[in-house]
């Protein structure tokens, strides 16, 4: 099934940051891979009917299952940095003309990250401060 | 006659200063003991001082001193002696009390409380974090002010600010939200990690004041229903957020490669 795929996205990680980048995808009709390390998430994923390889997301192997030479696009959204981070080496490494985008928990980490060659970072408490902010800052 | 007067003098005045070095050092010794503060040794240093040296030339002292000889003198400066350390003692033993007694009572917290009443119009913001540190940093570039309930006072140690007040309690009781001075504040952010939490602050809140605007984190999508119904306003769960960027940003890459 992963080999079949061509111009797809794949989104490392199934958590929550992952569900909703999955959920995005599937309103848009674009065609994505999951990889998820947690075997009974995958599994429960497999169930669904959703495509899934089981594995860890910063091994070339598991993101060559996943068919990254033949992917537009990488989302990489597991909540451990350092794994983010190697994450996207191994991806630059072997499609350099993919578009990554990860999370970070920190701006430091955020702009390492960038430096690695990840074309967007989001930052989790970045987004909610900022959300919360404009609606505080409403009829002030 | 005269020659016994001058020695009478030198001998007065070398005791004075041998008197004066004791006292200094016992005041020292003892001061270092009990207060541990650098301080108020040095205050009591020159206290001493002082004391020995207005003792020994008070103008009732000073002549018997001067004309009854060196025995007498003696006595009279033991006198002296004494009075002088068991001020010391006495002064140090009160004031060691006193600062016991502040650091007791937790004079900060006392302050902090003291500052978030005279405020109005203020954020109450419920839970330090990430999060919640981001969140004050913008209020505070368009002066808004804020009061800070965080019950660890492990995360708020290093955040210690003459800006926010810090009030360490669990803002999930209603003496928290009362202290940060609930009445007068236009909103509460519930931004601690905990959603359970997040929604019972949200309900202590809304009972206290039903004006104010109540946003609440949360990690959890089926609770956020929970919030509104206990009396949120706004929730939001920032890692949802993020994903909703992530997807954004690949799916307008996508667009722009096909």
């Amino acid at each position: 099934m992963p080999s079949v795929l061509k111009d797809h996205v794949i989104v490392c990680g199934y958590g929550l940051v992952g569900e909703k980048i999955v959920e995005l995808l599937q309103q848009y009709s674009i065609p994505f891979i999951v990889v998820e390390i947690d075997k009974a998430k995958a599994d429960s994923l497999k169930e669904r009917g959703l495509p899934v390889v089981c594995g860890d997301a910063t091994s070339s192997k598991v993101l060559k299952e996943a068919g990254i030479e033949h992917a537009k696009a990488i989302a990489i959204a597991t909540d451990d940095d350092a794994k983010n981070l190697f994450t996207v080496i191994t991806a630059k490494s072997l499609n350099s003309k993919i578009i990554i985008a990860t999370r970070a928990n920190t701006d430091l980490m955020a702009s390492k990250l960038k430096e690695a060659g990840a074309g967007f970072v989001a930052t989790p408490n970045k987004s909610a401060s900022e959300e919360l902010f404009k609606e505080l800052s409403k009829g002030t | 006659m005269e020659v016994e007067e001058k020695e009478d003098t030198f001998n007065v005045m070398a005791l004075s200063l041998v008197i004066v070095i004791v006292l200094m050092l016992v005041s020292l010794v003892v001061l270092l003991f009990i207060t541990h503060n650098a301080y108020l040794d040095a205050y009591f240093i020159l206290d001493v001082f002082f004391d020995a040296q207005n003792t020994a030339a008070s103008t009732e002292l000073a002549p018997i001193a001067f004309s009854s000889g060196i025995g007498k003198f003696s006595s009279l400066f033991a006198l002296v002696v004494v009075d002088n350390v068991s001020r010391i003692l006495i002064v140090s033993f009160i004031l060691a009390a006193v600062i016991d007694f502040l650091s007791y009572a937790n004079i900060e917290e006392f302050f902090n409380e003291l500052r978030a009443r005279f405020m109005n119009g203020h954020v109450i913001v419920c839970g330090y974090n990430e999060l919640s540190a981001q969140l004050i940093e913008r209020l505070y570039s368009v002066n808004k002010k804020c009061v800070v309930i965080e019950q660890d006072r492990k995360k708020v140690e290093n955040v210690r600010s003459m800006r926010t007040p810090i009030l360490n309690r669990d803002f999930t009781e209603e003496q928290a939200m009362k202290a940060a001075n609930i009445s007068k504040a236009s909103a509460v952010v519930l931004a601690s990690e905990s959603d359970a939490d997040n929604v019972l602050g949200a309900l202590v809140a809304r009972r206290l004041n039903s004006k104010i605007k109540i946003l609440s984190r949360l990690k959890d999508e089926h609770v956020r229903k929970k919030a509104y119904i206990v009396g949120a306003d706004m929730s939001v769960i920032p890692e949802h957020l993020a994903g909703l960027e992530i997807g954004e940003f690949v799916r307008k890459g996508m667009v722009r490669a096909w």
